[in-house]
């Protein structure tokens, strides 16, 4: 699984692990079902017109039934593959947010994906981001976490993450906690001294 | 010259061949996606779950075309 190839440290504990919100997943679920339900709606469209019309068409439908089933369930099962994909995308987008550092899994595409993880002590800043009337109601925005490097700044930047004001607390939480460790090491280092 | 005869026949070879192709897609989907699922997610008993639901339908949605297949032979 996925904490078997990250390798945590000794003593890393995981604090939270986020998915994107759900509402993004409902919205395009959605949609495979309207395509799911296209060829069925169609299908009553032409009986109810060649009902209207007997005398122009002539379509003898019980002929074509097994046609029709076998159409159907392929085209089912085309939509039913779209679906687990779209799934397979929201269940390995994540967030992880440990007591050391931070792990951005970004899963592209099924065979793309950008892991990113920077260190609680590089974290600069982080911002949120929500636009919109659905996002405010619904709970979801961008989160962004900037980080300092050697000579430049990089960004860590996700879109549609659940209560980003939430997440943005965790995050500072857990970089707070750790620098609270390091002074009491450092406070300790120098009463010893 | 195309008569009735050699019209059902062409539809029937392009039905089976159509589930031929779907078959060998739907086989190396599956296989990426578990894979995924087993190497990438956060939660077995979660993958578990998921890789039989999708199995189950898939399952349910197979029969549908193979029984409809026969019917159409």
């Amino acid at each position: 699984m996925l904490f078997e190839k990250i390798q945590l440290e000794e003593d890393e504990k995981i604090i939270k692990i986020a998915h994107k919100h759900w509402f993004i997943l409902l919205a395009r679920g959605i949609s495979i079902a309207i395509s799911a339900l296209a060829p069925l709606l169609g299908l009553i469209v032409v009986v109810t017109l060649a009902q209207k019309y007997e005398s122009a068409i002539t379509i003898d439908f019980a002929t074509y039934t097994a046609h029709f089933i076998y159409f159907y369930a392929f085209w089912l099962l085309l939509n039913w593959m779209a679906l687990a994909h779209m799934w397979t995308m929201h269940y390995l987008d994540i967030w992880v947010v440990t007591n050391r550092r931070i792990i951005v899994i970004d899963q592209v595409s099924l065979f793309r994906r950008h892991i990113g993880s920077f260190r609680l002590e590089r974290l600069q800043d982080v911002n949120i981001e929500i636009n919109g009337i659905i996002a405010t109601f619904m709970g979801y925005g961008i989160i962004e976490a900037e980080t300092a490097s050697n000579n430049h700044e990089s960004e860590f930047r996700t879109r549609h993450m659940p209560h980003p004001r939430d997440l943005k607390a965790t995050i500072l939480k857990a970089a707070d906690d750790l620098m609270d460790t390091h002074t009491d090491t450092q406070t300790k280092r120098n009463q010893l001294q | 010259m195309i008569t009735g005869d050699s019209l059902e026949n062409f539809v029937q070879i392009a039905l089976e061949g159509s589930f031929y192709i779907v078959t060998l897609v739907f086989v190396g989907f599956t296989l990426s996606i578990a894979y995924h699922w087993f190497s990438y997610g956060t939660n077995r008993a979660r993958s578990v779950a998921m890789l039989i639901t999708y199995l189950g339908v898939s399952a349910v949605l197979f029969i549908g075309m193979i029984i409809a297949l026969a019917n159409i032979a």
